[in-house]
């Protein structure tokens, strides 16, 4: 079963004298999917790709990628590409001299093929200009190309979008569909942007203060996000206490006239009526597209709000 | 290792450092040229072993700027993290390191040929030739001592994680201003270790005093300066300093360990 699995965590976990970034993370990757890691910030995305690179220790837990753990994973150097936060770049060097530093570093020493990543990602006009004259566009670009020096099969890419204009945006973003769908590389991304995400990633992991708190596909994002009940009235308190009643808890107020209510299978007369009798006027009842990004703060607030629960 | 060592000299060989580096190792030796050959030193005598050791003075004083950039190459920029599994056998850094004392090998050497370029070349400045036994040990003590400053620099650019500092410390650390701090460390590591009584020579574990004890005081005023042996027992000299090196360099790996771990 392991074996269908390019990377799997096992309760990996990073804790830092008080604080606990990561806690008992279950990760299973398989090839070909581009995995989104979505998270607000210090929700411990960065920590939980920098131990999958090897780049910092679990203090419990493990991992396995391409079916080796533990100290055989150095072995595996080249079989990955990593782009943690900011690229790392010499400054004074060129893109080709900093692609030329990492490639014999991993033991590779083809010219032709680091031109051609350049070209690949679109950098072959910043000929042997040093890279401290980039943009930052034009860095994280850098740092995508360095990480496929070794023709790696998994790529971690550590919010490569962060930062970035509305074209760069979209130049990363082709840059990623482009490396899944012609070189079949594993991709996992993280980004606190779900939007973003969402255009690319085949499947999603909410990660919310170091704990992976809900796991879905594209499709059934997509699904979760159809559809969703917009109620309008002056008095929400009072139409919270009737949703309540009649069992519906998916909800939330976006303001002093407005309730999304979240869960699909709602009927919308059944609500109405149920207003009625209870004497609060509904000003308007429609059913809406939930952005993502609301369903992603849904999840987010839920294991917030069921945390404060626990401690209390 | 082979990989990430030929990564390094490309790096190297790229960068303006080594221009840098090249350029001034280059006026130095002119200027030197020019003062023994055509200014005679301005009529002071002296002994090939000073003439070799006072030439070597100027990159051992150079060490701290130059270690503090090859060692922080490649860490102080992070490009370490596009290097994966670091934790698993930290090779990137232990090749920094190795890089860093083979380069230092490889100037102390060049440094000892431009000596004997000035001082071979007939002149009226040597009046004195010492034995070739008598040079060979000035020659390895004063390589091991390039040695200890440039494990010295490298723990402190290590443990500060900027170039700068590792030169500025390194350059104090490395002169005989941090004397008395040098010798208090030195006085607690052992006394940390469990020794509590010892004949050791701990001031002269400064690299400083090791480098400038092998030769005799001399009088400023003085017109010749005929150094017939360098002072001290160089097996002694040679143990202390491996110690030195070594206590330096597991020092850095220990630090970068608790990095990584963090």
């Amino acid at each position: 079963m392991s074996e269908d699995y390019l990377l799997l965590t096992k309760d990996i976990t990073k804790q830092y004298k008080n604080v606990l970034a990561v806690d008992h993370i279950n990760l299973s990757l398989k090839k070909g999917e581009i995995y989104g890691l979505i998270g607000p910030n210090g929700a411990g995305k960065t920590t939980l790709l920098k131990m999958l690179a090897g780049l910092a220790a679990p203090t419990e837990g493990d991992y396995t990628v391409f079916g080796k753990s533990g100290k055989s994973t150095a072995s595996l150097r080249d079989r990955i590409g990593v782009l943690i936060e900011t690229p790392g770049l010499f400054s004074n060097l060129s893109a080709f001299q900093n692609m030329k530093v990492k490639a014999l570093a991993l033991g590779f020493n083809d010219d032709d093929y680091i031109r051609e990543l350049i070209d690949y990602v679109g950098l072959s006009s910043a000929g042997k200009r040093p890279v401290k004259k980039y943009s930052l566009g034009m860095k994280q670009r850098l740092g995508i190309a360095l990480s496929l020096v070794s023709h790696p099969d998994l790529l971690l890419l550590d919010e490569p979008i962060n930062g970035l204009d509305p074209q760069g945006i979209i130049d990363i973003r082709n840059l990623i569909e482009r490396l899944a769908k012609e070189q079949n590389i594993t991709i996992i991304l993280s980004s606190h942007i779900l939007e973003e995400l969402a255009k690319i990633a085949t499947r999603y992991g909410v990660i919310n203060s170091g704990r992976l708190i809900a796991e879905f596909t594209h499709e059934e994002l997509v699904e979760r996000c159809k559809n969703i009940v917009e109620l309008s009235t002056d008095n929400t308190s009072g139409a919270t206490t009737v949703l309540d009643g009649i069992g519906i808890s998916d909800y939330k107020i976006m303001d002093q006239r407005t309730i999304h209510i979240t869960d699909c299978a709602v009927d919308c007369g059944k609500i109405v009526l149920a207003m009625a009798n209870a004497g609060i006027a509904v000003n308007g009842i429609e059913t809406k597209r939930l952005p993502f990004e609301e369903y992603y703060l849904s999840l987010t607030e839920k294991d917030n709000k069921a945390r404060k629960g626990d401690e209390k | 290792m082979i990989n990430l060592l030929k990564s390094r000299a490309y790096t190297y060989l790229h960068s303006r450092n080594l221009i840098v580096s090249s350029v001034t190792l280059a006026f130095w030796f002119i200027a030197y040229l020019i003062m023994v050959v055509f200014m005679e030193s301005n009529g002071m005598k002296c002994s090939l072993l000073y003439g070799v050791w006072a030439y070597t003075e100027f990159y051992l004083c150079f060490i701290p700027v130059t270690v503090s950039t090859w060692y922080g190459n490649g860490i102080v920029n992070n490009f370490d993290k596009n290097i994966p599994f670091q934790t698993k056998d930290g090779s990137y850094h232990i090749s920094s390191i190795l890089f860093t004392l083979i380069l230092n090998l490889a100037v102390t050497i060049l440094t000892f040929i431009g000596a004997f370029i000035i001082y071979l070349i007939p002149n009226n400045v040597v009046t004195y030739v010492n034995s070739a036994s008598e040079m060979t040990t000035l020659l390895w003590v004063l390589l091991l001592s390039s040695f200890c400053r440039c494990s010295f620099v490298i723990f402190i650019t290590e443990f500060c994680g900027s170039r700068i500092w590792g030169s500025v410390i390194g350059l104090l650390g490395s002169s005989g201003i941090l004397h008395s701090m040098n010798m208090s460390l030195e006085t607690h590591l052992i006394h940390a270790l469990g020794i509590h009584t010892s004949n050791f020579p701990l001031a002269s574990m400064g690299n400083y005093f090791i480098f400038n004890d092998i030769i005799p005081i001399y009088d400023m005023d003085a017109k010749e300066r005929i150094v017939t042996s360098i002072l001290g027992n160089p097996v002694s000299l040679t143990v202390r300093m491996l110690i030195y090196i070594a206590v330096f360099i597991v020092l850095t790996i220990v630090v970068r360990k608790r990095k990584e771990i963090a």
